[in-house]
């Protein structure tokens, strides 16, 4: 999936404030992109009008060269709190996706379970939300975002809320199913390891400086060709250019 | 003995006392006991005269006959059917208008504050407008219960609407959840714990409008035992009465509503 932002701008409540102004980025196909940057540099802003729910003041988002309007399965989200819905069980949740896509319920459940498994929690299946762990709530997450099969998948500080050790699996579960399944994964995170860690390449923001009517804006576009799985000491380089810039 | 063993016989007896103060059932029996013979005292002492302090004995006389030779079950059951069918009303009413103020800003502006305003109007200023419009008839008094009873329904519902974590309902968009399907599959169960709240509140609301209808009112139902009681100053049917109402109330919310609630918060994943 091919992503097009031209002289994208978001202003702040019709004021004369903008979030972003002028942004333009491509993203290609399969591309690992991490948008780095401390908080309120308009990082989700970006994720969120990429997804559809919110629409540019002017510029706009191209998606497969079709202007992105609403919310769509091909974008799939994976937020830092879950947004898991507590009143179904695991499976359900992973299914709830293939609703509208799928009419017999057997075939949705046996798809559900087909990423479950992915995500190491085949077992869980019937367990109810308010049982699992925070790192098992972001399994579920995950594979309920991928089990409508989005050619984008869009997450937003998806294990900013998770303890160190929880997070570093969950970095390498997703490094394994996109490599298996290949799609276009716009990630933002404020931790540059993480970013070093997982991205094909690092946009990185941070608030505007010069213009006080734009609050952030891109500093840099840094692609990372080391390969996969890395450990940090390779990327010390890239990590200290980042550091400089932020 | 040694020193170390006497300690913790005193950690344990100190612990025995402990729970034997913490036990709920315990705590709550003793205190109606006490309650029951300082009435008993205070009756049979003589200060006040028999028709206006009755004693707790002649007041549980007065339910047993009630309900083996009078008409006390047929009461509580017509009261349980009016108030059951003036709650349901209301609820319907006030998911409703629930839904309806949380979803449009200008209907909450409106309909909305004025809620606030209507529940600060206790149920029995709505006693003569409803006599007059409906008459000394059951329609009056659904009309008082369901006026009473609908608003908290509708502010819990507005309420849960809108403290639905934003990222539920845009995970639910982003797949595919819209419009009709969105309230059906993620609005609605979402308020779900919220709305019990409010349901069981709507039910208490209900119940006391209730009683201030019936009052007013012919026909058979407690709240018209009630004042058949004050008619024939008769104290203990009075009573018997008071007392039934506190133990239907206490048996519907605490036994049904609660019970309900907890699991529901358990689910939910907001059990304190």
């Amino acid at each position: 999936m091919t992503i097009l932002f031209e002289d994208v701008s978001l202003q702040f409540n019709s004021k004369n404030i903008f979030v972003v102004k002028n942004i333009n980025l491509e993203i290609k196909d399969a591309e690992f992109v991490c948008l780095l940057g401390p908080s309120g540099c308009g990082k989700s802003s970006l994720l969120s009008m990429l997804a559809g729910f919110n629409s540019a003041s002017s510029g706009r988002i191209l998606v497969n060269n079709q202007l992105v309007k609403r919310p769509d399965l091909n974008r799939t989200l994976v937020f830092q709190e879950y947004a898991l819905f507590p009143w179904l069980n695991v499976i359900q949740n992973v299914a709830f996706g293939l609703k509208n896509i799928i009419e017999n319920r057997d075939e949705r459940y046996l798809i559900a379970s087909r990423y479950l498994k992915m995500v190491g929690l085949l077992s869980h299946a019937r367990d109810k939300i308010s049982e699992l762990s925070g790192g098992m709530k972001q399994r579920v997450a995950i594979a309920r975002a991928l089990a409508v099969k989005p050619e984008l998948l869009l997450m937003d500080e998806p294990f900013g809320a998770l303890d160190e050790k929880t997070r570093l699996d969950m970095q390498n579960l997703l490094i394994e199913i996109w490599q298996d399944l290949k799609p276009s994964v716009v990630f933002v995170t404020h931790s540059i390891d993480e970013a070093l860690l997982l991205a094909d390449r690092i946009i990185v923001m941070d608030k505007n400086s010069k213009d006080p009517t734009v609050i952030g804006e891109i500093k840099a576009d840094i692609k990372i060709t080391e390969p996969r799985p890395r450990t940090l000491s390779d990327l010390v380089e890239i990590r200290e250019k980042i550091s400089s810039i932020l | 003995m040694s020193e170390d063993f006497k300690k913790r016989i005193t950690v344990a007896q100190a612990d025995y006392t402990k729970s034997f103060i913490q036990n709920v059932f315990l705590q709550r029996t003793i205190f109606f006991l006490v309650f029951l013979i300082l009435w008993q005292i205070l009756s049979s002492l003589g200060i006040y005269p028999k028709f206006l302090l009755p004693s707790p004995i002649e007041v549980l006389e007065t339910m047993f006959f009630g309900f083996i030779e009078s008409d006390y079950l047929f009461a509580i059951l017509e009261s349980f059917r009016r108030v059951l069918l003036g709650y349901i009303l209301a609820v319907f009413v006030g998911i409703f208008c629930g839904l309806a103020i949380a979803r449009y800003k200008i209907l909450d502006n409106t309909i909305g504050a004025s809620l606030t305003a209507l529940q600060s109007i206790p149920s029995v200023a709505w006693v003569p407008l409803a006599l007059l419009w409906f008459g000394i008839s059951e329609a009056a008094v659904l009309f008082i219960v369901v006026l009473e009873a609908f608003i908290p329904s509708a502010l819990g519902v507005r309420t849960g609407v809108h403290t639905i974590p934003k990222e539920i309902i845009r995970a639910a968009q982003a797949l595919g959840a819209r419009s009709i399907d969105l309230y059906i599959r993620v609005i609605f169960p979402s308020i779900i714990p919220q709305l019990i709240s409010s349901l069981r509140l709507s039910w208490a609301f209900a119940w006391r409008a209730l009683i201030a209808g019936e009052l007013f009112v012919n026909g058979v139902g407690i709240g018209q035992k009630l004042e058949l009681g004050r008619s024939l100053a008769d104290m203990s049917q009075v009573m018997s009465m008071i007392i039934i109402i506190a133990i239907l109330g206490y048996v519907t919310d605490d036994l049904f509503f609660r019970t309900i609630e907890k699991k529901v918060q358990k689910i939910w994943g907001f059990n304190k």
